[in-house]
């Protein structure tokens, strides 16, 4: 066993070092003062080592090796490109995913928040309110167009003589047509006409036809509505009496 | 230069060290094919994380050090390092230098004899010039085993290498006369 350990430090000496002066070299040191037949194996163990270092280093190198590997290298550099653009396009994809993704849920959001922040149902003095305060606006259309208006919004029950022309226009949380009329003493009137399906729901004890004696009195301007045909008619005219809305009104049944 | 350059690119590094590295990972791989191989993926290596490189002055260190840990990433892929080490230091032998002429091919085929970790120790020891105690720190093993494993390493090589000479010895003593070469 301590022999053993010995020829393991033998080898472990490197040729040409002095590793003999190491202090865990000590005891291999003095060994090898005491034992002539020591220091001839410590002697060619050290040849060996010195010719095993250099046969180490002995290996033919092929021709053109670092050409090669440069050329190899650029390649490698070359292909790690376009690994990394698949990388921009995945990049680029899960980004137009996140827009696409977040604009549907927007959307949808947005839908929701149209539907539910409408009242589901309206009332007859809530649509006299509400065509009384668009009025104005819609009198300051400056474009109008020709008659006829849409097929599936036409005019009913007015003076059809009196209608200037239309306007494209929201009313009540709907689409809707807003005819333009005059009358010969130069009061005006919006008609506006929307259908009575969806949200909020028109309550349908509506009259069928024009009602003057329910109009609602505000200054400057009366207001009647009804319902026919799935189609809800609200009419505003420039006045300060029921009466001024019988200009305007077809067939009247006042009371 | 080849220690202490302040400015490294990698037209550098492969002018100053891919012979001493190719020699390296010939005499760790046993072919040219595969020395070739391990060399690029050093530099490759090397280039790629040539800013965590500290002290360019110890530039070829690093190298060896990168082409080793790719040397066993290949043995563990291609399952080339054996489970045991099956060294045979039985009949320790003991003739000088001059009495074993060293060849490369046979020292290449004993080399290839010797499990990884023997072989990586030897390697360290000749290509890195590191000492047994920077090799037990290096790898992390203890110095002893470090030192039993140089010793044993060596002791096969040299085992080899004189069985080797004294094969050719004893074909020369049996070769027919007139059966080989043509003299005058």
């Amino acid at each position: 066993m301590e022999q053993d350990r010995i020829l393991e430090q033998i080898d472990a000496c490197r040729s040409g070092h002095n590793d003999l002066e190491l202090p865990e070299m000590s005891q291999l040191a003095q060994r090898l003062e005491e034992d002539g037949e020591l220091r001839q194996r410590y002697r060619r163990a050290m040849e060996f080592d010195a010719a095993l270092g250099e046969a180490m280093h002995d290996v033919p190198v092929p021709d053109g090796l670092a050409e090669r590997l440069l050329v190899k290298l650029e390649d490698a550099q070359a292909q790690a490109v376009p690994q990394e653009l698949p990388t921009q396009r995945t990049s680029r994809r899960a980004l137009w995913t996140s827009l696409l993704t977040a604009a549907v849920v927007l959307a949808v959001a947005f839908g929701f928040w149209k539907y539910y922040s409408v009242p589901s149902e309206i009332d007859q003095a809530q649509i006299h309110d509400l065509a009384l305060k668009q009025f104005p606006s819609e009198l300051g259309a400056t474009s109008l167009n020709r008659l006829p208006g849409p097929g599936d919004l036409s005019p009913s029950g007015v003076n059809l003589r009196l209608i200037q022309g239309w306007s494209q226009t929201t009313f009540a949380y709907r689409n809707a047509v807003a005819y333009h009329l005059k009358a010969p003493n130069g009061k005006r009137a919006i008609l506006f006409v929307t259908p009575t399906t969806g949200r909020p729901h028109v309550p349908n004890w509506l009259p069928v036809s024009p009602v003057v004696s329910q109009s609602a009195l505000v200054t400057g301007k009366v207001c009647t509505a009804w319902a026919s045909g799935n189609r809800l008619f609200v009419l505003v005219v420039e006045g300060v009496h029921p009466f001024d809305l019988d200009r305007f009104i077809r067939t009247s049944h006042a009371t | 230069m080849a220690d202490t350059p302040t400015r490294l690119d990698v037209a550098q590094l492969v002018a100053d060290h891919s012979v001493v590295l190719y020699r390296y990972a010939y005499r760790l791989t046993g072919t040219q094919a595969d020395a070739e191989d391990l060399t690029q993926q050093t530099f490759l290596q090397a280039h790629t994380h040539l800013d965590q490189l500290r002290e360019p002055a110890a530039v070829r260190g690093w190298l060896f050090s990168i082409l080793r840990h790719a040397w066993q990433k290949m043995c563990r892929q291609q399952s080339r390092i054996p489970e045991s080490p099956s060294v045979d230091v039985e009949n320790i032998v003991d003739h000088s230098a001059a009495e074993i002429p060293i060849d490369e091919e046979r020292l290449q085929a004993a080399l290839g004899e010797l499990p990884a970790e023997f072989r990586s120790v030897l390697l360290m020891y000749y290509f890195e010039e590191l000492s047994y105690k920077e090799i037990a720190d290096g790898l992390e093993v203890p110095i002893g085993t470090i030192m039993s494993r140089l010793s044993r390493a060596k002791q096969h090589l040299k085992r080899r290498l004189s069985q080797a000479v004294a094969a050719d010895d004893a074909a020369a003593v049996n070769e027919p006369v007139g059966s080989g070469r043509l003299t005058r």
